[in-house]
């Protein structure tokens, strides 16, 4: 239950920057995507490459079960320090939150985990996302350049 | 260089009980015979079904051509419609035809032991299977298709989303075929849908969501209900999950005891099998295998007396039984709080009655009926929406989980658990 207890954390998270419930339940897969692929925290959800960005099916579950549960306790160290750090730089775009999040967490997807693996990912995100402006993605690219450094290591 | 093979270029034809002839060209022929692909032959697509309904003993082998049937039919009829490259159907035949490639013997039962204790998925088997078999690799390198992007479409990491969608969202090849091929083998009238409506009419959206037109919807209604249906009298089933209980909780005594391990090595561990794909040694891992080490178990009188038990359970049909069932429906709690704490707390109370401990077993399981992600577009007026919010449509009607508790007990306590059980929850009101 622990791997459910860390997500429902995170989600916590999420509430002060996000306030519909519907949008939560999407975003969350994004946060999750990025605390495992950016803070190396390891609650082994596997997420495949959709319209809007990484999703996972074990994840939908797992909050569906997860809800029920009162006593929750994350054994990980979910190093919020960084996320809560990482969430502030996406709100300082001025963007709306939840779709900082969307390209953040698909550009991240993009470069390291989709295949063929494309030339550009920030071209490939605008292609794929029209309703996301270039400079909008550059200043996601550019926060995120600043927390990479240990993907770039495990890639 | 890559080759795209027309349906003219079949050089033979294999009858599938579902779809008639499904004509192979000569790089999934080669794939078919390849040791690797064999194998599946002796992996039940049901595992443990047939204890219930007899007649569910087909193989992932014809899922796996049906499933490479109905993508060649989708992905060129995509194609015609520009939204896919021609020279990518064949690469999506191929993801379908290797999707399951990877499954463990027993299916869901043995690969529940991997999934807990290594968070080993079928899916990251088949991503190994296909990029590290030596049979596998050889045949899609000689034609031209690389392991790794055929791989990455079967785990869904393909740069082109659609791809992803087309094998794995809430319409998908794999679930139009598993559906129908499952009913026709249970013999159960539930699975039954409209695939031709479907397999015509299905598209994609302008964002690249799998869409349908309006006059496809009661199909799609159609295709969910019997989804639901399914699950609740074949996927989930109260003896068929109690066997896949069973066979885990057998698979696990072996892999971790260092008398018995022997018995299934490499298969004990995630490196032992991915060493084993490598060595081109995975194909001996099926049904059969697993059999044998048990009717070995029995025959030469190996592990303790309680392991043994276990077995002859399992090899005789006496398992353990459901001697309680919560089901229910709902779009936040499926199973809520309150009957996870009774089934534990009615467990507590039958063990404090003198009930041995192992004897009974707790399963809680919730299972996503409609994912809001995967959802299904109906293309109206130029643009489209998701079928849970579709004007008319019964499937916003649909809960999104359904929920499922229950207790299970070792069948020499059944009896006496039955009673005492009975009496916790008469004292137990509203749940």
């Amino acid at each position: 239950m622990s791997n459910v207890c860390c997500v429902l954390q995170l989600a916590k998270e999420l509430v002060s920057y996000v306030k519909d419930q519907q949008i939560i339940s999407v975003a969350i897969h994004w946060l999750v995507y990025i605390a495992q692929r950016m803070f190396n925290l390891h609650l082994g959800y596997r997420f495949k490459w959709t319209v809007r960005g990484p999703y996972s099916r074990g994840l939908a579950r797992d909050i569906k079960a997860g809800n029920a549960q009162e006593k929750c306790v994350c054994d990980e160290n979910l190093k919020l320090h960084y996320i809560r750090e990482f969430l502030e730089d996406l709100k300082s775009t001025g963007m709306r939150f939840d779709k900082a999040l969307e390209i953040a967490a698909s550009y991240i997807m993009l470069r390291y985990d989709v295949y063929p693996k494309p030339l550009d990912p920030l071209e490939e995100l605008l292609k794929k996302k029209s309703y996301v402006l270039p400079k909008e993605a550059q200043a996601i690219a550019k926060i995120l350049n600043k927390y990479l450094v240990s993907v770039r290591e495990k890639a | 260089m890559r080759v795209y093979w027309s349906s003219e270029s079949a050089v033979k034809s294999v009858y599938d009980e579902l779809h008639g002839y499904i004509p192979l060209n000569e790089v999934e022929l080669k794939i078919v015979d390849t040791p690797t692909f064999q194998r599946l032959r002796r992996i039940k697509q049901l595992a443990q079904a047939w204890y219930v309904y007899p007649g569910a003993v087909h193989t992932r082998f014809s899922h796996s051509l049906g499933v490479m049937y109905l993508m060649g039919i989708i992905a060129s009829k995509l194609a015609q419609e520009g939204i896919i490259r021609s020279d990518d159907v064949q690469l999506l035949k191929l993801a379908a035809l290797l999707h399951d490639i990877g499954h463990t013997p027993f299916s869901h039962g043995v690969e529940h032991y991997f999934i807990r204790k290594f968070r080993l998925k079928h899916e990251e088997l088949s991503r190994w299977v296909i990029e590290e078999d030596p049979f596998i690799t050889d045949v899609l390198r000689t034609y031209g298709f690389e392991p790794r992007e055929v791989a990455a479409i079967v785990a869904g990491l393909h740069k082109e989303t659609v791809y992803n969608e087309l094998l794995s969202s809430d319409l998908d090849v794999d679930r139009l075929d598993y559906l129908l091929r499952d009913a026709l083998h249970t013999g159960v009238a539930y699975g039954l849908i409209d695939l031709d409506r479907i397999v015509q009419t299905v598209t994609v959206d302008s964002s690249g969501f799998i869409a349908v037109p309006k006059k496809a919807v009661q199909a799609i209604e159609n295709f969910y209900i019997a989804r639901l249906h399914m699950y609740r009298t074949v996927y989930y089933h109260k003896t068929i999950t109690s066997y896949q209980l069973l066979i885990a909780l057998i698979y696990e005594r072996i892999s971790e005891s260092s008398e018995l391990r022997d018995l299934l090595e490499p298969f004990t561990t995630a490196n032992g099998i991915r060493k084993s794909i490598r060595e081109g040694l995975f194909y001996i891992w099926d049904d059969f295998y697993i059999g044998g080490v048990l009717s070995h178990v029995l025959n030469k009188g190996i592990g303790d007396d309680s392991f043994r038990e276990l077995v002859r359970m399992y090899i005789s049909r006496k398992g353990f039984r459901a001697v309680y069932e919560w089901i229910g429906f709902s779009n936040v709690n499926p199973v809520p709080s309150a009957v996870r704490e009774s089934i534990n707390r009615a467990i507590e109370y039958v063990r404090d009655q003198g009930i041995p401990r192992y004897s009974t077993l707790p399963y809680v399981e919730v299972i996503p009926i409609i994912s809001d992600e995967e959802t299904v577009r109906v293309l109206t007026n130029g643009t489209s929406v998701k079928i849970t919010e579709f004007a008319g449509s019964i499937v916003k009607h649909l809960p999104e989980s359904m929920g499922i508790a229950r207790i299970y007990v070792h069948p020499m306590y059944c009896d006496a658990v039955s009673k005492l059980i009975t009496k916790f929850f008469s004292h137990n009101i509203g749940v």
